[in-house]
């Protein structure tokens, strides 16, 4: 039984005075096993955001299924939906979202807050995430005090936090520069190993590469998926500038 | 095209903050009506209205004017301060695009000139309304002829338009300086930072408790609230220069000590609102004490206006006893035994036989009048110079006879020669025995207590100054005694004064007509054994009383409508501001898995925090403005203080339950935005 399983996902945007239909994903299936770490690449305007915030149950799919552990996610009702994304889902974004009136440590505290936790809970949980992140001692600081991957570092801890079924990274290395990304992606490579299972969308083939599986959208279809299998970071990486060529060009794929 | 390079660049910038500007300029808006307003109530034209009170009311309002321009100064100064600091990003932007600070500053110059010039425009407009409304009111409440023409009052405008470009001024430098002193970054910084503690709070903390004590203890002290009007007004600018150390350095207190306690603040409802409070502490303290300052503005006058309406009734049963009263003030104390009144008496029965009038006597009472200072049980008659009745321990004390009290009052006490009965109400006089005392002369009287605790009939004699009544069983063996040490003095004197009330029964006797007629005639029979008389007409008296403290009311419940309006509109602008300002993080909460219900507990969890603390700082300045005001509303012929405190209740609790539903309302307003948040 797959952790994830999306089936013939689609999703129409109406625009505002009712005139025109927008397909933003047409028919979308994939299956996410328990321990992957999949990267979902695709141009802008492919559908990622939207099919990212399906799975986040942030918006609501037009047709199709998005079941997380044997859940129908649009079965959900809007106000457990909250609920549902604080117990099982981690979220990294681009931007951090991190929030300028809690201190670093008190943004990582915020879903287990809302779920009612003690603070010795949360500080038992909180000590080795901490500590495997390197952001102990800047847990008292305020995020406009720190830097972009210090803050990306907060977030990640913030996800990992409430020990999600899932983690959803929307571009987590778009604000950072080189450095901190190498450094970002190298810890979700970690964390994953620990068994966590990630699911990341990028335009960065690079970010890609770190990844076990590669999915490429194009027109609201997942067009073509690639493994890493043993390959190293660099080939792996080749692999996926040359099938995003292909995918540019519009020709088949080998 | 050059030229308005900075005016176009300004007005860009406040059009594009618009929801932060508005509500600011709405804000000033009001302050500005409410300064002209007042003002305008403050010109002779209005006051000129009033049949009785004037000078005082004037005083009054004069002096209120100026209490509203500091308050105004420390309001829009504070709320400014945070729309700088929001604006500061985008200064930080210029900067680095490479405006240098000179041209900031003429960007802020060009800003504040046309928010002030708008504001000040508006503000003078809506008072114009305002203080025409309030005329009309004024004037149907005295019973005048209402004229719809439109009167400006050009001192009150001049004045509002120098005040307030005065404030303008002030927060204008204070930005210049503020966007100035800082760089680049920590200006494009400074709209996330959350605030600072104050540097010193412990300081400014025991700073405002030492200024709200000064104030409380002048509130407490004052004695004679004419001569210390001066003090009076100083002990309210005390009160809220203290109230916004005291809630400012509070405020940040009561935040660090909220989020030190962990079993406290991490709690779902109220994890997010107390650390929004921690993020803008100063905010806080500055709103809540504008909050607590305007209610208690409220609270005063509507408890005081109200009061007097209430009170007028008594106010008239107390100072007229009968129909008409005959006041006549003698030369000699022998001219207030039996003898001679009963002449007097029987010749005014003789007048109301001629005339066919029936009268019936309402009171008559005769007693001496003197003033003297307090030294313990001891009252020294003697005065040195004419300070002395300004100062804390004069005292009026009436002596009456103990056979015309028993008679007043239907009592039948007796007293040997060395006992008598005191009545001190308005002074603590707990002693056993009481002396009188001028140069050589003195006389000492055990007290005896009186069977009923007030000497009803005898209101008349109150006085702002604390009154002692004697009641002695030979009246004229002091009256004897004093009278010729007492008129030595160039200071005191002896009134050795009769009234006698009457209530007439015909019908068809103007009873101004008949007073006017009886007192002519004692007049001339009296010949010169008087220095003075003069008679008081009940009806009179009471149309004149009815329309002074008609328009008292009115005229409180205007101020306290304009003064509710300004707590609503503050109350309103920090919702507002907050909510924009909270939307981006509410949307990131619900992300991380905040429900709808969790926003509504966490704005519910702050409101309970906050919300009391205003109320409570205005009850207790109210507690402590308690004794000055009752003692305000004795110049107006208010002696009972009970009245006063079941206003003030009442007041308390309606203004209570009206700030409930402001703050219910409003914070409905926060709750739709942040939930707007995606």
């Amino acid at each position: 039984m797959s952790l994830l399983e999306v089936k013939n996902l689609k999703k129409v945007y109406k625009t505002r005075f009712g005139g025109q239909e927008v397909e933003a994903l047409k028919d979308v299936n994939f299956t996410v096993e328990s321990g992957e770490y999949v990267a979902i690449m695709g141009e802008s305007g492919s559908g990622k955001t939207t099919l990212l915030n399906i799975l986040a149950a942030l918006d609501k799919a037009t047709a199709g299924k998005v079941i997380l552990q044997n859940m129908d996610l649009s079965g959900i009702s809007d106000k457990a939906v909250a609920t549902f994304r604080r117990d099982n889902l981690g979220f990294v974004f681009q931007e951090f979202n991190l929030l300028d009136t809690f201190t670093l440590e008190d943004n990582i505290y915020l879903p287990l807050v809302l779920a009612g936790n003690s603070y010795k809970t949360m500080k038992g949980k909180l000590d080795p995430i901490a500590d495997k992140l390197g952001i102990t001692s800047l847990l008292k600081k305020y995020p406009y005090e720190v830097s972009g991957g210090q803050k990306q570092r907060a977030a990640v801890a913030r996800a990992l936090i409430t020990d999600p079924k899932i983690i959803l990274a929307d571009e987590p290395t778009g604000a950072l520069d080189s450095k901190s990304s190498d450094e970002l992606l190298k810890l979700f490579g970690e964390v994953n190993e620990m068994g966590q299972t990630i699911l990341m969308v990028t335009h960065s083939a690079k970010a890609a590469s770190c990844a076990g599986r590669v999915l490429f959208i194009k027109d609201g279809e997942v067009y073509h998926q690639i493994y890493r299998g043993d390959t190293t970071n660099e080939l792996f990486y080749q692999k996926i500038t040359e099938t995003l060529t292909v995918l540019t060009r519009g020709g088949n794929i080998a | 095209m050059r030229t308005l390079f900075y005016p176009r660049l300004a007005w860009d910038g406040i059009r594009k903050n618009k929801r932060m500007v508005f509500p600011y300029v709405l804000t000033c808006i009001c302050m500005i009506s409410m300064f002209y307003t007042v003002a305008y109530l403050a010109s002779p034209h209005t006051t000129e209205l009033l049949p009785r009170g004037r000078g005082t009311t004037e005083t009054f309002m004069a002096l209120g004017c100026f209490v509203m321009a500091i308050f105004s100064l420390i309001f829009l100064f504070y709320t400014n301060s945070f729309l700088i600091r929001r604006r500061a990003a985008e200064f930080g932007l210029y900067n680095v695009l490479g405006m240098g600070k000179r041209n900031l500053a003429k960007i802020i110059t060009h800003e504040s000139m046309i928010t002030s010039g708008f504001s000040i425009f508006f503000g003078i407009a809506i008072g114009i309304v305002f203080s025409k409304i309030s005329e009309i009111g004024l004037i149907s409440m005295l019973g005048g002829t209402i004229t719809y023409t439109v009167r400006v009052d050009l001192f009150s405008m001049v004045s509002t338009v120098i005040v307030f470009t005065g404030i303008f001024g002030i927060i204008w430098i204070s930005s210049v300086i503020r966007v100035g002193r800082s760089t680049a970054v920590s200006l494009m910084k400074s709209d996330k930072a959350g605030e600072k503690p104050p540097k010193a709070n412990w300081f400014l903390g025991l700073f405002g408790a030492v200024i709200l004590g000064g104030a409380y203890y002048i509130a407490c002290t004052l004695k004679n609230p004419i001569s210390a009007i001066m003090w009076f007004f100083v002990a309210v600018v005390m009160v809220i220069v203290a109230t916004y150390l005291l809630l400012i350095a509070g405020s940040v207190v009561l935040c660090r000590i909220l989020q030190k306690n962990k079993s406290y603040y991490y709690k779902a409802n109220h994890f997010v609102s107390v650390s929004s409070m921690v993020y803008r502490m100063k905010r806080n303290g500055a709103g809540l004490a504008s909050i607590a300052i305007i209610s208690t503005m409220v609270l005063v006058i509507l408890s005081s206006t109200t009061c007097l309406w209430f009170g007028t009734q008594r106010m008239i049963t107390s100072l007229y006893p009968g129909d008409v009263n005959f006041m006549i003030n003698f030369r000699d104390s022998d001219q207030l035994a039996d003898e001679n009144i009963n002449f007097i008496k029987e010749y005014i029965d003789e007048i109301n036989r001629e005339e066919n009038v029936d009268a019936s006597v309402a009171l008559d009472i005769r007693y001496l009048n003197m003033f003297g200072n307090a030294d313990g049980d001891t009252i020294d008659f003697e005065m040195s110079s004419m300070d002395e009745y300004s100062s804390d321990i004069i005292r009026s004390v009436c002596v009456v006879s103990l056979d015309n009290y028993n008679e007043q009052t239907g009592s039948s006490l007796s007293l040997s020669d060395d006992e008598a009965i005191i009545f001190a109400s308005d002074c603590n006089f707990n002693y056993d025995t009481i002396t009188l005392k001028c140069g050589d002369v003195s006389d000492s009287f055990r007290i005896v207590k009186p069977d009923t605790k007030t000497f009803t009939g005898a209101d008349f004699m109150k006085d702002i100054v604390p009154l002692i009544i004697l009641v002695v069983p030979d009246f004229t063996g002091v009256a004897g005694d004093f009278a010729e040490c007492v008129d030595a003095d160039d200071y005191s004197i002896m009134d050795m004064r009769w009234v006698y009330s009457v209530d007439i029964a015909t019908d068809g006797i103007v009873s101004s007509e008949y007073g006017y007629a009886v007192t002519e005639k004692l007049r001339d029979a009296l010949e010169d054994n008087f220095s003075w008389m003069y008679f008081l007409d009940r009806e009179e008296g009471e149309s004149e009383y009815l329309s002074l403290n008609g328009s008292f009311l009115f005229l409180g419940i205007m101020l306290s409508i304009i003064f509710a309006l300004a707590a609503v509109l503050i109350i309103y602008y920090k919702q507002i501001s907050e909510g924009y300002e909270d939307c981006k993080r509410f949307g990131v909460m619900r992300k991380v898995g905040m429900t709808g219900k969790d926003i509504k507990r966490s704005i519910n969890s702050q409101l309970l925090v906050v919300f009391f603390i205003p109320l409570v700082f205005a009850g207790v300045h109210l507690i402590f403005a308690f004794p000055i005001i009752s003692k305000l509303l004795v110049l107006f012929g208010l002696y009972d203080a009970t009245p006063f405190m079941i206003t003030t209740i009442v007041s308390f609790a309606l203004f209570a339950l009206f700030y409930t539903a402001v703050y219910k309302v409003t914070s409905n307003v926060y709750y739709n935005i942040v939930s707007d948040a995606k």
